[in-house]
């Protein structure tokens, strides 16, 4: 990691006044094409960086619609033949009124009121306060610097399962080192290790939401620009977090399809979810069900669900389990994100899966193949 | 020693010794295995070559017939691919538009036979690549892409498409056929081809990219130039006939007054940076600029420069004189910019081929030149590159703002051959303006000279 690093400025309360007029300049361009609307803003309301970062967001938030009554597709299939046959512009434009019924001027104005600058401004039902646009622009800022980002690092208070989980299921290589009241994730890319890409950046950034249940972090952005590598902090007090943001399901389709089979399919073990993380040597092992038979609580079988793998790594993880003294931990790897190969490690309690992980074949792989089905009511 | 592919790398298990040993690999404590980009597949098989290893790289997808047919080749076309052979099948293809570059594509697909996997920058061209090697006999064919996420021994994707999902494809394919290679040498496009294990790969392109620092990265990971052929010297004989036009216009005095006060703005900035940093790359003087309001406004000062020289009165007078000469000939109008284009399309009611058209409505425009119903179109990039226009005898040049490699792909637009085809480029370049200096290096890329005027 660099030695330099800073924080973004954030959008704050000295930023409300410009937003505030940013807003007003939107609302009063409402109808009227998105070209006005430039104009409107050709004095810049701050510095230029920071007009474009609101007004990209304002953009997502804001729609536009093609004006008029006339379709612009067909009106230009007209005209442009109908030029191609007369000998002037005037002929054309009165031969393509004849055609379409319409006089000149609403030829004119049709024939491009579909381009993007034509279109005319059509405000959402809500409309953000200054405060809101503020935060919803440094949380688009925040997902651009871990966009742009070819690893971080992010120190976690209490339970990194989440961000755990969401590294996974992106394919990101996440080492876990355990601290005293929560863990260090360092998050990287497999190619990252040769140089600074941006090729994971897309996953990276996507990352966030999942941190906005964590209850204290700091995340350091990696970022190589043209002045050299520059580390980009965000922490959990940073207003990036708009109201109302929770972290996506992260387990999937896969983790909940089998919770419910599991569920359905037996009624001596209990499952349960997320439970606490174990340790292998110098890395914590994430697991996304611990599974207890009712009559004996020693029976207690850990079940993680594998992203992307390979042979070598599946027995890496097979020999770091063993050293470590966990034996009780079923493997589920999917055959859809094997990156090569169709081998796992021989001996080893793992169960492969196609789309969904069979209840059965796990509670086979932990010796308890024999499964009673719940009597229908 | 075992290797496995992992999401565009290979991850080595081996006694720690051998593997460190092997080209391009690297120690990985994350996972406590040493690993390589999966580019360097080729070079460590070679170092390999007398030590048994387990090879677990390959994705088992399946090959292409081993009887492709090759499709027959010009002289210039069959010289390439021979030289692209005996660089033990890597490396670079420089063609001018029209001159059949996909032909010499399908022909390394024939004749290695491998799994291949063809990269095109944009929808339009992968379309129109399925449609070429279809019809060449080559196949079964998928796309990869844009929605579509079909594998096939043969697979022509999107560069966008292919990179989103780089860690999956990086080792279905042992050839990669990448049109357009100009693209690459910086961002994250070049990680699609370091993250595939191919190590036959042909790039081809009418030009190479002008940045020397870009294309030594091309050519690292793709190959070195292995042939190339100028418009100049196909000209006449396998493309159309061309005469090359420049009309100098000159600026009003009050434009020429404008045009100096903004150039002005642009060099108090931009020439103290590139006195402290010599060499640097646009991309590097924009990013140093916009860290300064002046900066800012510098920058703006040259789009407003810019603007001056493509809204010129003499430009616009000669344009209209241009069109109406041609009437009756099928023409191509380029211009600087989107603005400019619908400028042109408003004024003469050309129809626009531009990014805001949709797909349909484009093709559409496209067939209706090409059957007649429609005389002219006017674009800004979306005509550069590959998009098959045939029977376009006028190109209007306008205004560029890519330089040489755009200019080539322009004037290839109207060289497709026809009997007794004579095609005519105009250029209408102001002088006392930069763009002077940008029309003769356009001109040089052509293999041409320009006649004094």
């Amino acid at each position: 990691m660099s030695d330099v690093e800073a924080s973004p400025r954030w959008l704050d309360a000295r930023d409300h006044r410009w937003l505030a007029a940013l807003i007003a300049t939107y609302q009063r361009a409402e109808g009227r094409p998105i070209r006005e609307l430039d104009e409107m803003l050709v004095s810049p309301l701050a510095p230029p960086r920071r007009v474009k970062l609101a007004r990209s967001v304002l953009d997502d938030l804001w729609s536009d619609r093609v004006g008029g009554a006339h379709d612009p597709e067909h009106v230009r299939s007209i005209v442009f033949r109908a030029a191609t046959s007369e000998a002037s512009r005037e002929a054309a434009m009165l031969a393509a009124s004849r055609a379409l019924a319409l006089p000149v001027a609403a030829i004119e104005e049709a024939l491009f009121a579909d381009l993007p600058s034509e279109r005319l401004v059509a405000a959402p039902r809500t409309v953000p306060s200054p405060a809101d646009l503020a935060i919803r622009c440094n949380h688009a800022l925040a997902r651009a610097l871990l966009a742009r980002a070819s690893s971080v690092r992010l120190d976690v208070e209490g339970d990194p399962h989440d961000v755990v989980r969401a590294c996974k299921r992106r394919g990101l290589v996440c080492v876990v080192h355990p601290e005293e009241h929560g863990a260090r994730l360092e998050i990287s890319g497999p190619l990252s290790l040769f140089r600074a890409t941006r090729v994971y950046g897309r996953a990276l950034a996507s990352l966030l939401p999942a941190l906005a249940g964590v209850r204290r972090f700091r995340l350091r952005a990696l970022v190589a620009g043209d002045s050299g590598p520059r580390s980009w902090i965000v922490r959990e007090r940073d207003p990036v977090f708009v109201e109302g943001m929770r972290a996506p399901a992260l387990d999937g389709e896969v983790g909940d399809a089998f919770a419910k089979r599991f569920a359905r399919l037996t009624h001596d073990w209990d499952l349960v979810r997320d439970p606490e993380p174990v340790r292998a040597g110098d890395v914590l092992v994430v697991p996304d069900f611990a599974l207890v038979h009712r009559h004996d609580a020693r029976r207690r079988w850990l079940v993680e669900i594998v992203g992307y793998w390979t042979p070598a790594y599946l027995r890496a993880k097979v020999d770091r389990l063993r050293d470590a003294g966990i034996e009780q931990l079923v493997l589920c790897v999917s055959d859809r994100l094997a990156c090569a190969g169709d081998e796992v490690p021989e001996g080893a309690p793992i169960v492969r899966f196609a789309q969904r992980v069979d209840p059965r074949a796990v509670l086979a792989a932990m010796g308890d193949p024999v499964v009673k089905r719940r009597k229908k009511r | 020693m075992r290797i496995d592919y992992d999401r565009g790398t290979l991850l080595l298990t081996a006694e720690p010794e051998r593997a460190a040993a092997l080209p391009h690999v690297r120690w990985d404590p994350r996972v406590g295995r040493h690993r390589a980009p999966a580019s360097a597949y080729a070079e460590i098989v070679a170092a390999l070559r007398d030590v048994r290893f387990d090879d677990r790289v390959r994705a088992p997808s399946p090959a292409p017939p081993p009887d492709l047919a090759s499709p027959e080749l010009r002289p210039y076309q069959q010289a390439a691919l021979d030289a692209w052979e005996a660089a033990n099948r890597r490396g670079i293809v420089v063609l001018p538009t029209g001159a059949g570059k996909t032909r010499v594509g399908a022909a390394a697909i024939a004749r290695t036979s491998a799994r291949t996997l063809v990269l095109a920058p944009t929808r339009v061209l992968v379309e129109q690549w399925l449609r070429t090697l279809s019809e060449l006999g080559l196949g079964p064919l998928g796309q990869w892409g844009d929605g579509k996420h079909e594998l096939a021994p043969i697979t022509v994707a999107t560069y966008e498409g292919a990179l989103r999902a780089a860690p999956d494809l990086g080792a279905c394919f042992e050839l990669l056929v990448i049109d357009e290679v100009h693209h690459f040498g910086h961002g994250a496009r070049d990680d699609l081809l370091e993250m595939s294990i191919a190590p036959a790969r042909l790039g081809l392109t009418a030009t190479m990219n002008e940045d020397d620092r870009a294309r030594v990265r091309i050519e690292e990971r793709v190959g070195s130039v292995v042939a190339r052929s100028t418009t100049a010297e196909l000209t006449g004989r396998w493309l159309a006939e061309l005469q090359h036009v420049v009309l100098h216009l000159r600026l009003t005095r009050d434009e020429q007054r404008a045009y100096d006060a903004e150039k002005q703005t642009f060099h108090a900035v931009v020439d103290p940076i590139l006195q402290a940093r010599p060499g640097a790359s646009w991309p590097e003087i924009v990013a140093l600029a916009t860290q300064t309001e002046a900066g800012v406004r510098a920058l703006a000062a040259l789009r407003a420069a810019r603007r001056i020289t493509t809204h010129a009165e003499a430009k616009r007078h000669a344009l209209a004189t241009l069109i109406e000469r041609h009437r009756g000939e099928r023409t191509l109008v380029f211009t600087e910019d989107n603005a400019s284009a619908y400028d042109v399309a408003r004024t003469h009611l050309i129809m626009p081929i531009t990014c805001d058209i949709g797909r349909r409505e484009r093709e559409r425009a496209i067939t209706d030149l090409r059957e007649g119903r429609l005389r002219a179109l006017v674009s800004a990039r979306v005509l550069n590159e590959g998009v098959d226009v045939p029977g376009a005898e006028i190109a209007i040049i306008a205004g560029g703002a890519l330089g040489a490699r755009e200019h080539v792909q322009r004037v290839g637009r109207v060289l497709r051959p026809a009997p007794g085809k004579v095609a005519i480029v105009y250029e209408l370049v102001v002088v006392g303006t930069s763009e002077r200096r940008r029309a003769a290096r356009r001109i040089a890329a052509l293999g041409l000279v320009e006649a004094r005027p």
